[in-house]
């Protein structure tokens, strides 16, 4: 029977492979050339571009047309008094991709940007005076663009615009403001930015994914001032209403979130209510789960529970989660519902087969 | 650097483009999920072309790359994929119907299958890798390929007597 089932399979792969695309529909990586359809295309050359940057220091402006336009997608909005400046103004040379499109865009523009508003829906960023007036905008370019909302994605930006003209986000784009969509699960980055005299740091909160990689849409960006050592409070604050709160602390030079409360029509799996919900942050390097530091033991990911090593072009991330402790087995849970086994450090089961590209 | 007419990777895809997408295809089971898995690979290896370049075998490297990309996102994505691999039902297919059975069969079978066990067997009865071969793509040991070949057998074998 075994032999039988060799044949057979043989056979069908054989069958099978018949069907297979060509590789003249292939984009090679770091060309422009490739016969593809346009979404795809457009597709590949970003995310070939957004490695070339990455690993080159090439700029993407160097290998676009800078009046490139995607041939679908949402229109741009225009700038009253068309007063426009180019890209290339706004020098940033090079920007690497980012796992949010706030992050992206806080690359493109400089820590000394200001508030970003991200209206990820349309895929546009937009930077905003003082007075409220947007200044600036940028449009968003996610190099998955053509796959389900919940499925990873590296963003990049594409192109912008700096207004000379004072206009408001109301007179440009419908009255486009932030807007949460459904959340599922609160996962964060720590987002930072120091200015002379003021420090900012916050947890940019994201719906997540039902699973580790997933990521969702930057909803906010918590403000302490003053902030520099020991722990912060940031809250979350949308259409007047709190709708989280995360404490975080700063531990060698680096923010790490210790608590989330999240209101309950925000919050997922085992509902905090108003009180705070103690949750273990786990972070996601670009290709591997963190080691994890709980009870005085230090725990890595079951191998079988750990990603890919295919490499990436995402930033870190930090989830969060509830951990239930059983002899020596760690079960992570984060509140989408994702679960990580944990296994103590340098035990069988733990051990990544291969290194991260 | 090397220029990009001139990579590993543009010559991969000059002279392996073929054999991957294939591979990807089997894997995946879908045109487009094919192209993206590959693309997607291509992209990775770009970015570790020196890697690629230096490897023994750059050809297995990238394979390597390929399947770690498909466990991720086959995990993601197993219950949709199971669902359009029913859709589809190899209806485009123009064998005689015996042999359109029998590829759904074992298409169906190969599905339910974990990813490692069914990329080993793609592995041996495709490509014709050897166990060494197989255990340096995986990243494992070749004992561990004989056990996840012998189990996947184990589960096609039942499913194709299930169904037949």
């Amino acid at each position: 029977m075994t032999d039988e089932l060799d044949r057979r399979l043989r056979r069908y792969f054989a069958r099978e492979e018949l069907d297979a695309p060509s590789a003249a529909e292939l984009v090679v990586p770091g060309s422009t050339a490739g016969p593809r359809g346009p979404h795809r295309l457009s597709r590949m050359l970003i995310a070939a571009a957004a490695v070339v940057i990455v690993v080159g220091g090439i700029t993407v402006l160097q290998q676009r047309d800078p009046d490139h336009r995607p041939a679908s997608g949402p229109t741009p909005p225009t700038c009253p008094g068309s007063s426009v400046i180019r890209t290339a103004s706004l020098d940033r040379p090079t920007v690497p991709a980012f796992r949010t499109p706030l992050a992206a865009a806080r690359a493109w523009a400089g820590p000394d940007a200001g508030e970003i508003e991200i209206d990820s829906a349309e895929g546009f960023a937009y930077l905003r005076r003082d007075d409220g007036t947007v200044r600036a905008w940028m449009r968003l370019e996610s190099t998955r663009a053509d796959l389900e909302e919940d499925e990873p994605s590296a963003w990049s930006v594409d192109g912008s615009e700096r207004c000379a003209s004072e206009a408001s986000t109301d007179e440009w784009n419908g009255g486009a403001r932030l807007d949460c969509p459904p959340a599922r699960a609160i996962v964060g980055t720590v987002v930072r930015e120091s200015r002379p005299g003021q420090e900012r740091v916050g947890l940019a909160l994201e719906p997540s994914a039902p699973d580790l990689m997933g990521f969702g849409v930057a909803a906010s960006i918590g403000r302490t001032p003053g902030a520099r050592s020991g722990d912060v409070t940031t809250t979350y604050v949308r259409e007047g209403r709190v709708q989280a709160a995360a404490r975080l602390a700063l531990e060698a030079d680096r923010w790490i979130p210790k608590q989330l409360a999240v209101c309950p029509d925000l919050a997922p799996g085992p509902t905090p209510g108003s009180d705070d919900l103690r949750l273990l942050p786990v972070t996601v390097g670009h290709c591997a789960i963190d080691e994890l530091r709980h009870d005085n033991r230090d725990w890595t990911a079951s191998a079988t529970d750990d990603f890919g090593w295919g490499g990436g072009l995402a930033e870190r991330w930090v989830g969060l989660g509830t951990v239930t402790e059983e002899g020596d087995r760690l079960t992570y849970r984060d509140l989408g519902g994702q679960e990580v086994t944990f296994l103590p450090t340098g035990s069988a089961g733990t051990a990544r087969s291969q290194p991260c590209d | 650097m090397a220029q990009p007419a001139d990579s590993v990777v543009a010559r991969l895809v000059h002279e392996r483009g073929d054999w991957l997408l294939r591979c990807a295809y089997l894997l995946t089971r879908s045109r487009d999920a094919a192209l993206d898995l590959t693309q997607d690979t291509l992209a990775r290896a770009w970015t570790a072309r020196e890697r690629v370049e230096a490897a023994d075998h750059p050809d297995r490297y990238v394979l390597r790359i390929m399947l770690n990309l498909h466990r991720t996102t086959s995990r993601r994505s197993r219950l949709r994929e199971v669902e359009l691999l029913e859709a589809q039902g190899l209806a485009a297919a123009a064998d005689p119907v015996a042999a359109v059975d029998e590829q759904h069969r074992i298409a169906h079978g190969l599905a339910l299958l974990s990813d490692r066990q069914r990329s080993v067997l793609v592995l041996r009865y495709w490509a014709d890798f050897d166990d060494a071969a197989i255990a340096d793509v995986i990243g494992c040991r070749r004992a561990t390929v004989r056990s996840l070949a012998a189990r996947g057998m184990a589960a096609l074998k039942s499913h194709l007597e299930a169904a037949e």
